[in-house]
């Protein structure tokens, strides 16, 4: 059977069925009216960090052998023994010794637990955060405090991004608008390679105006495709995964130029078990703009369960403990305490913490199920970018 | 058998290949091959020898012992010669390190044809004892394997000469199929294999005339129509005498052309023609065409000969319609480079499907010359270009060679795409058609290379180039177009395009360019082509069933192997001129 399409740079139309699975959605669709829709992957997902020279006050986190060294004398052990054992962790004649003991390093009731599992019950290092006044992102919950960044690109004020704050002293997160930080970058690029691609699809009536727009999420059912040069392959049909889990719908707009999220939902995508199990965004905020190769770039926020987070960075133990993330615990306290959001009705603990992610999305065909089939066509899947 | 063992039975462990190497080349040398052994035609004059192709070489080897068999080596580039491979392998030898290659390749393919995976399947028989000569089966073996190697019985004196070195190796090393491994590998490292070789004798019914022998006729038939060796029903032919009779040769044309292996055949031929045996080694610079990968250059290779084969055998439609068909097949791999979006309904992680594919009537996109194949391979590595398209395009397209540059020709102004004033590369073409030195050859090709413009030399579409709109506008010998569309209506329209096919397959088959005696062969051929709608199966069964196809032509005189028609404006070549 010959196939054959007319969407390689056409308008789509068939709005209802574009969101077949989001009932919210689904109430306010215009059924017969005529929709233009161009859908990407994403290419680049990564914290969004705004590291600077003076903005960890006390300096960024020590390296983990001086962490270690620190962690053993809290631990209680005498300076002299502390001392032999960081000597034969670094010289690498025993370093399992170091790694068992900060394995072990929690405690409750006295008893020795896994420390990364509970990382509650291991001693706060009292790591350093951030306290510079600059930072990426958005005013997720429309207040301006001492706790908020203005943001540099937008001069927006009120900006929560608290993740920046509790992870920028410490090296492997630190980076800058053009530089992405190191950890995310490793895990980023070592996910793609076989998590399911994350899919965004935008609506609207003429995309090249201003207007209001329909934002869709989805995860795919194929992981990125890439180019020769490394980077995500533009123009490649991604099957939408049918599981309602990756779907949401949210209201849009496309103002001077840049795309914007303007019903700030709840965002959900499955993620690699292997990785993050998955990313949940609350309050979603989002802008984009496109590049001159027809990508998105811009930044992605909300309020994220940082229990979640730190799951996702601390489930490597000692071992990424040492050759990646820097100290683990640590962290997991950095987070608690700086999370501000959804608190705990019986502790009063937030439970989320305000995240902002810089995100590049390459142009893509999206295929979506209908009567059983992927199709691509006028019936309001997604086409690939301009 | 470990490698000191070879080494105590011989001096040097591929002596008896190069041993038996040279005995064949004896033996096929018409002048000595009385003095090496009494051949089955005495006067046997004027061979052509044609080496095998890798494609054909594996495929004679996968028709003897399975498809499973590894080679295990590497072939020697065949050269290209008045625009075919097929034509090349005429005119090639082997150097000591293709003769390395050959005897590793021999080697690898015999050791697994008698192991113990395979001998059950491969070998006819059982020896009495596995640890001891028995020239009874190795007999059979080599008389059956040989056969198809050869593409002809093996002669008395052959086969005696093999199963001798098979009794020698297994005595010495204990071991019946050490002795059968050694002598196929001899086969296999033989002139007899490794070149096709083309023989006359006297003809019978015409006195004093030579006609090709029956096995000669079988090898050139299977190798035009399946690209591969004859096999059992041809060779029977062949011993019987049936393909001397235009009806029994016509009964084998038909049976072969009803075989699906007459797609193989195809493919060869187009591959050839098409110049497509350079696309898996074509690069792109990434970052001008990020999407362009070594999968792009073999997928679209694929893409053309689907089209191809799809068009013209399963559809039997008109050859020039290759120009101008929406219908093709695509991979989501090369679909990304076309922008169009294409499901592939396999679990995550599984290789590329084919589907087919039509471009809707108002897609830029139609004909050979508009898929990544054709655009890619005839561009540079980081840019179009309109003279080479348009050079292939009159060359290969339309039999039309375009001489090469002249030495120290100044390309710079066409090399400079970011030059601020010659945006396009119209522009910068015509500028450097300023010099009257340039501008003829560049007349030949330029108008009608520019009409392709819209495609990058990755293959992708494009409208502008620098920000400027590219004008697509060309003619083709005084018939003007607007774009690559219109391009490949004129080409599917010039008489040459249908006479160069006739031109190109008629001496793809007989490995070699066609004389001045045989044109009104080539002129009945060509009529028939277009009375039948110029339809390929219906030219293919023209040329096979053609005595002229088996006719004796005097060899010319000897001449030096010339460069590929590509290879003729290559900076080496140039610099060689100079």
């Amino acid at each position: 059977m010959w196939r054959s399409s007319n969407l390689t740079r056409s308008v789509a139309t068939g709005f209802a069925s574009l969101v077949v699975c989001g009932a919210a959605m689904t109430a306010s669709a215009k059924p017969a009216q005529a929709l233009e829709t161009r859908s990407y992957a994403m290419a680049w997902f990564t914290a969004a960090m705004n590291s600077t020279e003076n903005d960890c006050p006390g300096g960024v986190h020590p390296s983990i052998q001086v962490q270690y060294h620190k962690n053993l004398l809290d631990l209680g052990y005498p300076p002299a023994e502390a001392a032999k054992l960081i000597e034969a962790y670094v010289s690498g004649d025993d370093d399992e010794q170091v790694s068992d003991i900060m394995l072990m390093r929690g405690r409750i009731n006295g008893q020795p637990v896994n420390g990364y599992a509970h990382p509650g019950a291991v001693v706060d290092p009292q790591l350093t955060h951030v306290t510079a006044k600059e930072g990426f992102g958005f005013n997720l919950d429309g207040k301006d405090g001492p706790m908020n960044f203005t943001d540099p690109l937008t001069k927006e004020a009120g900006v929560d991004n608290q993740l920046s704050r509790a992870l920028g002293c410490s090296n492997p997160f630190r980076g800058t608008y053009n530089v992405k930080p190191g950890l995310w970058l490793f895990r980023w690029s070592t996910m793609r390679d076989t998590t399911p691609a994350w899919l965004m699809t935008i609506a609207g009536e003429d995309l090249d105006t201003d207007g209001p727009i329909t934002v869709i999420f989805d995860r795919a059912m194929e992981h990125l495709i890439f180019n020769g040069d490394g980077e995500a392959r533009p123009d490649i049909t991604y099957r939408a995964d049918t599981d309602p889990r990756n779907h949401t719908v949210l209201k849009g707009e496309i103002k001077d130029g840049m795309i914007r999220i303007t019903e700030h939902g709840r965002l959900q995508l499955m993620q690699d078990i292997l990785g993050g199990g998955q990313l949940v965004l609350d309050k979603t905020h989002m802008r984009l703009t496109r590049t001159n190769t027809g990508n998105l770039d811009g930044f992605l926020a909300g309020f994220q369960p940082w229990e979640h987070l730190y799951f996702e960075i601390g489930q490597g133990g000692p071992a990424s403990e040492d050759m990646s993330t820097g100290e683990l615990p640590g962290k997991w306290h950095l987070m608690r305490k700086m999370a501000d959001y959804d608190p705990d009705p019986s502790t009063g603990q937030n439970r989320s913490i305000s995240a902002t992610y810089r995100v590049e999305f390459v142009p893509v065909f999206v295929a979506r199920m209908k009567n059983g089939e992927f199709v691509v066509g006028n019936d309001g899947a997604g086409e690939g970018g301009k | 058998m470990t490698c000191e063992r070879r080494i105590t039975l011989f001096k040097k462990p591929r002596q008896i290949h190069l041993l038996g190497w040279m005995a064949g080349l004896i033996a096929i040398t018409p002048s000595l091959a009385l003095a090496a052994e009494k051949p089955r035609s005495a006067e046997t004059v004027s061979p052509l020898m044609l080496r095998l192709t890798s494609e054909q070489y594996q495929a004679v080897v996968a028709d003897t012992f399975g498809a499973t068999i590894t080679l295990g080596g590497r072939f020697e580039p065949d050269p290209r010669v008045d625009g075919l491979l097929g034509i090349g392998a005429s005119k090639v030898s082997v150097s000591t390190d293709g003769l390395e290659q050959y005897d590793l390749m021999a080697r690898t393919i015999a050791d697994q044809v008698v192991s113990k995976e395979q001998r059950a399947i491969t070998v006819p028989c059982k020896p009495a004892s596995e640890t001891a000569a028995d020239d009874a089966c190795a007999r059979q073996f080599l008389e059956s394997a040989g056969q198809f190697l050869y593409r002809r019985p093996l002669t008395d004196v052959e086969l005696t000469a093999r199963v001798a070195t098979a009794r020698e190796v297994s005595t010495k090393l204990g071991s019946f199929y050490d002795g059968l491994s050694w002598s196929l590998a001899q086969i296999l490292v033989s002139p007899q294999f490794l070149f096709r070789t083309v023989e006359f004798e006297p003809d019978p019914k015409r006195r004093g005339q030579l006609r090709m022998t029956g096995y000669s006729k079988a090898s050139r038939l299977s190798f035009f129509l399946w690209n591969a060796g004859p096999d059992e029903q041809l060779l029977e032919a062949a011993l019987k005498g049936d393909l001397h009779t235009p009806r029994g040769l016509a009964r084998q044309v038909d049976r072969m052309m009803a075989s699906p292996r007459l797609e193989q055949g195809v493919r060869a031929f187009f591959s050839d023609m098409l110049m497509f045996d350079e696309l898996p080694a074509l690069s792109k610079d990434p970052i001008i065409y990020p999407k362009f990968s070594a999968k792009v250059a073999v997928d679209s290779r694929e893409q053309a000969l689907r089209t191809i084969v799809d068009l013209t055998l399963t559809n039997g439609g008109d050859y020039r319609d290759l120009f101008v068909t929406k219908k093709t097949f695509l991979t989501q791999n090369l679909a990304s480079v076309y922008k169009i979006p294409l499901v592939n309904n396999v679990p995550n992680g599984s290789p590329d499907t084919w589907q087919a594919f039509e471009f809707p009537a108002n897609d830029p996109r139609g004909g050979l010359l508009s898929q990544i194949s054709f655009v890619s391979l005839h561009s540079h590595a980081g840019r179009s270009s309109p003279t080479l398209r348009g050079k292939a395009l009159r060359e290969v397209f339309l039999c039309q060679p375009v001489p090469a540059p002249p030495a120290a020709v100044d390309f710079q102004i066409v090399q400079d795409t970011s030059n601020p004033v010659y945006k396009t590369a119209r522009d910068r073409l015509n500028a450097h058609a300023q010099n009257p030195v340039c501008a003829g050859c560049h007349k030949l090709t330029d108008p009608m290379g520019l009409a392709l413009e819209n495609f990058d030399g990755g293959g992708a579409y494009r409208t502008t180039e620098n920000g400027v709109k590219i004008d697509t506008a060309g003619e083709l010998d005084r018939i003007k177009f607007e774009d690559a569309e219109g391009l490949g209506r004129a080409l599917h329209d010039h008489p040459a395009a249908a006479s160069c096919v006739v031109n190109r397959m008629s001496s793809y088959g007989l490995g070699r360019v066609t004389t001045r005696q045989e044109n009104q062969w080539i002129d009945a051929l060509k009529a028939d082509f277009a009375k039948q709608g110029y339809k390929i199966p219906a030219l293919v069964r023209r040329i096979a069933t053609s005595p002229e196809f088996y006719s004796y032509v005097p060899a010319p005189a000897a001449e030096p192997v010339r460069s590929t028609m590509l290879n003729s404006s290559s900076p080496l070549t140039e610099e060689v001129a100079k």
